[in-house]
């Protein structure tokens, strides 16, 4: 076993699972002022995918350049998702909005199915199969802008939530949502704005998924499941848990991949965060007051 | 007689179908001190997360400035000028001093003027001056009060309540609580106070009332009550509490 | 104040539309009528039959559902779990001349199996506090099935599953009249647990979890018996979708539908009751049913869209209430968006 497979395997998993840290860093906002887990959220990405995909075919928009478009429109996406079907029910309990989530989910996946039919598709351009070589191994081109945009969304984001008087609304409503309401901050304002972000970084996501891998309407369950389990394995409730988690969950499967095969790789992450789900919960659900 | 500043008439609370006020009543008026005192789960801290809209009565109404204030939502509560300092401080205790003080200015009347508030609530609190950065929730008991006191002042509240704010503090911490409360009255600000130490409670007040099991008992000014021997005889014990 | 407390916690377990003898009655009188269709009707080619077995597989499926979720409060997102176990342990025991068809030990080792994955599962998911766990937990579970499946296709057949003896079927009649049964077994169990001590625990966990520990209910064991008593009932359905197809394979069987339409049928028709599922299910089957007619190949779109209008939209008194009830939201309401 050459020392430079495993720092490529090693490589490429960081370099991806950063794509499924910055999902679970959406879910993790949404969960923080919604305490609700947004099932849906790996639809969006798919969602995302084939917007980034559509508009390369029909405009020869490059995936990279279309960010400028995807990201806003998923921005606003997210506030209408929100103020349609999460702001009636956002007051009576988590089951509800969870059932919802569940309900968008399906209804995404087999509504892009029949839309767009449910074979893979795939971005072709110039640069998907470039690679960078680094002395005996390559770092492909497209898993290393993913990284870079993880990166910068991170860092976005980051500032974002210690920066602006609105991310600091969202932080003190996530963790006490009734000292918040004391100050004047309205939950339905920090919710429709978390809820905007987390589907702007799946539309994010979305673009990275369409540049490095085919991909088809029922990926969004899996990618749902993946974001899930970044989520739990950071265990922590902050930004950069979220990514750390995604980042390791890369890891597992690159290495999974390439020792076991890709099914089984699905099969050890899912093992993994039922384990962590059932053994070591606390870091992933973690709420310091407003708790059960 | 000016209006008083706040009103309440005829309140009627429910949890669920369980029944924690009966039709209470009493005014407030401006620049004025205001203790409401009764033992554990009377019902004092419900009357003021009703006023502040966190719980919505059955019945009854609440007036603040002339404006029917009851059943309104939270967020707009505060921006009409009520304040509440919640029970066990309701601090953010991952985010440091300075950003729970910056919230506290998040409503859009308060927002301009913030600065100025921030030095005004700096001065008043010079023991939270310098740990600007540090994290709310590693302070001690005393110092998490005085800054829940202070984001409380920054949204410039015209009605200040505060719910049971020398709660598990000790007696010298507790002194410092109440100098502050003497301090904030002094400089103008209406406080609506509700306390289980009642010694400190009507010795502050202008006028107070007494909650049990979710009724006014009693109304007066603080020195009536304090002389009151039912009172003395009920609450206070051996004498020098507080 | 108390007093009060009590007497309506008395109130929301007994009385409630949808429960108790009346319900029974009408169900029985239901299964009587039902059992004379097939004196009128040609079982073979009536579709009016068919359409009744599929309504008597859906009810069994929603009543487990409904009895975990309904009557304790656990969201269950996994219930295609236990289909598949149920589907694939009755192929290998009939592939396996252990069994056979419509074999009673089949029948009952592929509840057998749903129920001890539910418990195995279910103890370290249900021993926390937070329903969201458990219910991510289990949906994860039917994905990581489906994968195993999928992989050990030396096995299990793969993608391409198994098949069975087609020649064992003997007409239309066996499958409508057990279809008949396990819904009305189903509905009786979910009838008989909720009457018994453990239905009276059941709702005291589901209204206020902390109260019921405190009182002494051993909340744990409960949730979980009645986690694995519904998959029991969803491994018999799987059993009986390897009767009715002679061929599983993992997409169908561990297919998101199954965990979708029980969900659905209890939402609509008012989960935590007794005549809710089946209200439901007959129903939303119909829809289903027409829309495959007029609108194929949309229909799973149509069962996330109904989803998503019924919770929003149902008034109090179906929905609502219920999962008031199931969630414990905090008495007075103190959040209010």
């Amino acid at each position: 076993m050459h020392i430079s497979t495993l720092i490529q395997l090693l490589i490429n998993g960081i370099l991806f699972g950063t794509m499924y840290g910055i999902a679970a860093i959406g879910l993790s906002l949404i969960f923080g002022t919604m305490q609700i887990i947004f099932l849906a959220q790996g639809a969006m990405i798919v969602l995302g995918a084939y917007c980034c995909y559509w508009v390369f075919r029909l405009l020869g928009l490059d995936p990279y350049v279309s960010i400028i478009v995807v990201v806003p429109a998923f921005l606003i996406l997210g506030l209408l998702f929100y103020q349609g079907l999460f702001r009636r029910v956002a007051g009576s309990g988590k089951f509800p909005s969870l059932l919802i989530a569940f309900g968008l989910m399906a209804l995404l996946e087999n509504l892009m199915s029949v839309l767009w039919t449910p074979n893979p598709r795939a971005i072709k351009a110039a640069y998907s199969s470039y690679g960078i070589s680094l002395w005996t191994m390559t770092i492909s081109f497209t898993r290393l802008m993913a990284f870079c945009m993880a990166t910068l969304a991170t860092i976005g984001v980051t500032l974002f939530l210690k920066k602006t008087i609105i991310g600091k609304a969202v932080r003190g409503a996530s963790e006490n949502l009734e000292s918040a309401m004391l100050v004047g901050i309205t939950p339905h304002k920090v919710n429709s704005i978390t809820f905007a972000v987390g589907i702007g970084l799946a539309g994010l996501a979305g673009v990275a998924t369409a540049t490095v891998y085919p991909f088809d309407p029922y990926f969004g369950f899996i990618f749902s499941l993946k974001a899930m389990i970044a989520l739990a394995l950071g265990g922590m409730g902050s930004v950069a848990g979220a990514l750390m988690g995604g980042i390791l969950l890369g890891g597992i499967e690159s290495f999974g991949s390439y020792f076991f095969g890709g099914g089984w790789a699905d099969a050890i992450a899912y093992v993994v965060f039922l384990l962590v789900l059932m053994f070591k919960p606390e870091g992933l659900f973690v709420r310091s007051s407003n708790g059960d | 007689m000016a209006s008083p500043l706040l009103s309440v008439t005829g309140l009627n609370v429910f949890y669920g179908d369980a029944q924690a006020l009966w039709n209470i009543g009493f005014s407030i008026h401006e620049g004025e001190v205001f203790s409401i005192i009764g033992s554990n789960g009377a019902g004092k801290s419900t009357i003021l997360r009703t006023i502040t809209g966190l719980m919505r009565p059955l019945s009854g109404h609440i007036e603040f400035q002339g404006e029917h204030i009851a059943g309104r939502k939270p967020a707009s509560i505060v921006e009409r000028g009520i304040s509440l300092v919640p029970e066990g401080r309701g601090l953010f205790s991952t985010m440091t001093v300075m950003e729970n003080l910056e919230l506290g200015a998040f409503t859009k009347r308060s927002r301009p003027g913030k600065w100025d508030t921030l030095k005004w609530v700096f001065e008043l609190f010079p023991r939270i001056t310098t740990r600007r950065e540090q994290l709310a929730g590693k302070m001690s008991g005393g110092e998490q009060q005085m800054l829940a006191i202070g984001r409380a002042l920054m949204s410039r509240p015209k009605l200040l309540m505060l719910d049971e704010p020398s709660l598990g503090l000790a007696p010298l911490v507790v002194k410092t609580v109440f100098e502050i409360i003497a301090t904030l009255k002094a400089e103008g600000v209406t406080l609506l106070l509700v306390e289980q130490n009642i010694h400190q409670a009507l010795k502050i007040a202008d006028r107070a009332c007494v909650i049990k099991t979710g009724r006014i008992t009693m109304e007066g000014t603080g020195e009536q009550l304090l002389q009151d021997p039912e009172i003395q005889k009920a609450y206070m014990g051996a004498m020098g509490q507080g | 104040m108390a007093t009060r407390e009590r007497g309506t916690r008395e109130n929301s377990m007994k009385g409630r539309k949808g429960d108790g003898r009346k319900a029974l009655g009408v169900i029985l009188i239901g299964t009587v009528l039902a059992c004379l269709v097939p004196l009128a009707a040609d079982m073979e080619s009536s579709y009016f039959v068919y359409f009744l077995f599929l309504v008597f597989t859906y009810i069994a499926l929603a009543q487990g559902w409904n009895l975990v979720a309904g009557y304790t409060g656990q969201i269950s997102l996994g219930q295609n779990a236990f289909i598949g176990v149920g589907a694939y342990v009755t192929a290998f025991l009939w592939r396996g001349n252990l069994g056979g068809y419509f074999d009673p030990l089949t029948i009952f080792l592929s509840g057998l199996g749903a129920s001890v994955l539910a418990i195995l599962v279910g103890i370290p998911l249900l021993s926390k506090l937070r329903g969201d766990y458990f219910a991510l937990g289990t949906l994860g579970l039917g994905e990581i099935l489906r994968v195993v499946v999928l992989q050990n296709s030396s096995v299990t057949g793969g993608s391409s599953g198994i098949n069975l003896p087609s020649g064992a079927y003997a007409g239309m009649a066996i499958y409508y009249y057990y279809g008949l049964g396990l819904a009305l077994f189903a509905t009786l169990v979910v009838y008989f647990i909720t009457k018994s001590r453990v239905g009276l625990a059941l709702t005291a966990v589901r209204d206020d979890e902390t109260a019921a520990a405190a009182s002494g209910i051993y909340v744990l064991k409960y949730k979980v018996l009645a986690f694995a008593v519904g998959a029991f009932i969803t491994g018999l359905c799987g059993n009986l979708q390897a009767y009715y197809l002679f061929h599983i394979d993992a997409p169908n069987v561990f297919g998101l539908n199954w965990t979708l339409y029980p969900i659905l049928f209890c939402v609509l028709g008012a989960a935590g009751t007794l005549t809710g599922p089946i209200v439901g299910a007959f129903v939303l089957t119909a829809v289903f049913e027409i829309a495959k007619i007029w609108l194929p190949g949309i229909h799973p779109i149509v069962s996330g869209a109904l989803i998503i209008l019924v919770i929003l939209f149902v008034p109090n008194g179906f929905l609502r209430v219920r999962l008031r009830r199931m969630i414990g939201v905090e008495r007075g309401g103190s959040f209010k968006p």
